[in-house]
């Protein structure tokens, strides 16, 4: 495939990624439809439902706020350089033709160069392995990002203080993120391996699969229904108030625990685009691009 | 009980001081998007205003547009968090005379004694249902400092049809429907503390 051809589907993913939800999200909305019981958390579920079918006939975003945009890239034997320049051009492609809402700001002269790339921006995460390449889109919002939270537990602390500091985290965010949220926590030895695992936990595995680990996926099952007791619900409304929790580990240090806390809400956008020498499709949704 | 309203802008002082916590409607006529920035600047300018804001909504939001024949149009639309407004509420609703904020989130103090003083109120749009929400906008009238703030600040002028649901989360009584949702979930929380 060339790199024209490459950067066309990297527009449609990050199009689809916008505009339609990936189908374990779409489930479980659905389901949290039919399980909510309030009458005001429902009526916007239910409003939630039909904008999800509406942005994805017409092509819309799901949100004004189309994020912040994550690659995760196995590169499958192109080149950083190739595949950076590839993701950079189709994101100001897809700024100007979805459109996306131009969210990308130099801090230093306060510019909005208006198509969503600027330093270090759009984020690309190289990813080991991959025979060939696979480009996990994901588009974060703001709303639900200023809720993100970090703390560092003594070694010592075990699943009950973890477990306190997801809860007291997701009191605070309260109807903030969104919610019904996912949750995404990590656990390891320092900062920033405890926010990335974090982020990962909530973008990159799907709804409803459960942590290999026995111990670990029995946290998620217990933490999801603690967390749920919160009882924040739809902007606060009550009822369901996170749709599934992640966790994700990495050994920790003997003298130190970090929890990193991130939050999705409820439209978590996603889309996997994987290419297999000159065929192409977006696996996270089904579909398949035809060249 | 909860009552349903649909309104039509200017909203004149009697419909609003009906309007209770929990209260649901749907809102025709004119709103005007500001956030952050763009409440300062309007404040500024109040007094060379090209339009008069006087029984408007001011909507919470940061739209996506595109460029239509020689004009813009809505794409996606939706309220953004409003706490961000709350230092500035007071002032924007007493100088500016808007019926109603809309947003997401919940306001403190400041918008809630504005909303008794002055007889306003503060309600609430789904967040995240901004391709619904854009069938509401039946054409942009304006926009005002796109130059300056750039597409998600500007100040844009809109015609909107049956824009809701809005939840009523601050009355003009000053009854505030996210105090017993905070004071709930704070006593789940140091339950569950314990209990963890």
């Amino acid at each position: 495939m060339d790199a024209l051809k490459l950067r066309k589907h990297i527009v449609e993913t990050i199009r689809v990624c916008e505009t339609s939800l990936p189908n374990d999200v779409k489930n479980a909305l659905r389901r949290a439809y039919e399980e909510e019981s309030r009458e005001l958390s429902k009526k916007i579920l239910g409003i939630l439902r039909e904008n999800m079918e509406i942005a994805e006939k017409e092509r819309r975003p799901i949100c004004q706020d189309t994020g912040t945009l994550t690659f995760y890239v196995k590169r499958g034997g192109w080149s950083e350089e190739e595949l950076r320049k590839a993701v950079n051009e189709a994101v100001k492609e897809a700024s100007g033709e979805i459109p996306l809402r131009p969210n990308a700001i130099d801090f230093a002269s306060g510019r909005n160069p208006g198509n969503n790339t600027g330093r270090l921006i759009p984020w690309i995460v190289w990813e080991p392995g991959g025979e060939s390449l696979e480009i996990t889109v994901v588009a974060k919002g703001g709303g639900s990002e200023v809720v993100s939270s970090l703390k560092v537990l003594p070694a010592t602390a075990g699943r009950k203080e973890i477990f306190q500091t997801v809860l007291e985290s997701v009191a605070q965010a309260g109807a903030r993120p969104c919610p019904p949220i996912i949750l995404g926590v990590g656990i390891g030895p320092s900062s920033e391996i405890a926010l990335d695992l974090a982020k990962r936990a909530v973008y990159l595995r799907p709804l409803g699969i459960r942590h290999e680990n026995k111990v670990i996926a029995q946290m998620e099952e217990d933490l999801l229904k603690t967390v749920n007791m919160l009882d924040i619900g739809v902007h606060g409304f009550g009822g369901i108030t996170a749709l599934d929790i992640h966790i994700e580990y990495a050994s920790i240090h003997p003298s130190s625990m970090a929890v990193g806390v991130v939050a999705s809400c409820w439209a978590l956008r996603r889309a996997i685009l994987k290419v297999h020498g000159n065929s192409a499709s977006i696996i996270s949704h089904s579909i398949s691009l035809t060249s | 009980m909860t009552k349903e309203y649909r309104l039509k802008t200017p909203l004149k002082k009697d419909e609003i001081i009906r309007l209770n916590v929990g209260d649901v409607l749907y809102v025709s006529g004119e709103v005007f998007t500001s956030r952050d920035r763009t409440q300062s600047l309007i404040l500024k300018s109040r007094d060379k205003l090209p339009i008069s804001l006087q029984g408007l909504i001011e909507f919470h939001a940061g739209p996506i547009v595109r460029s239509k024949n020689s004009g813009w149009e809505v794409v996606s639309i939706g309220p953004t968090t409003s706490f961000r407004m709350e230092n500035s509420e007071y002032d924007f609703i007493r100088e500016m005379r808007v019926a109603g904020v809309i947003g997401k989130g919940g306001m403190g103090s400041k918008t809630r004694n504005a909303c008794k003083e002055f007889k306003a109120f503060y309600g609430i749009l789904p967040g995240g249902a901004a391709a619904f929400l854009s069938k509401k906008i039946e054409r942009i009238l304006g926009v005002y400092w796109l130059e300056e703030l750039g597409v998600p600040e500007a100040m844009w002028h809109l015609k909107v049809q049956d824009l809701g649901p809005i939840i009523v989360a601050i009355d003009s009584l000053g009854n505030d429907i996210y105090d017993s949702l905070r004071e709930r979930v704070s006593g789940n929380l140091s339950r569950l503390l314990q209990e963890v």
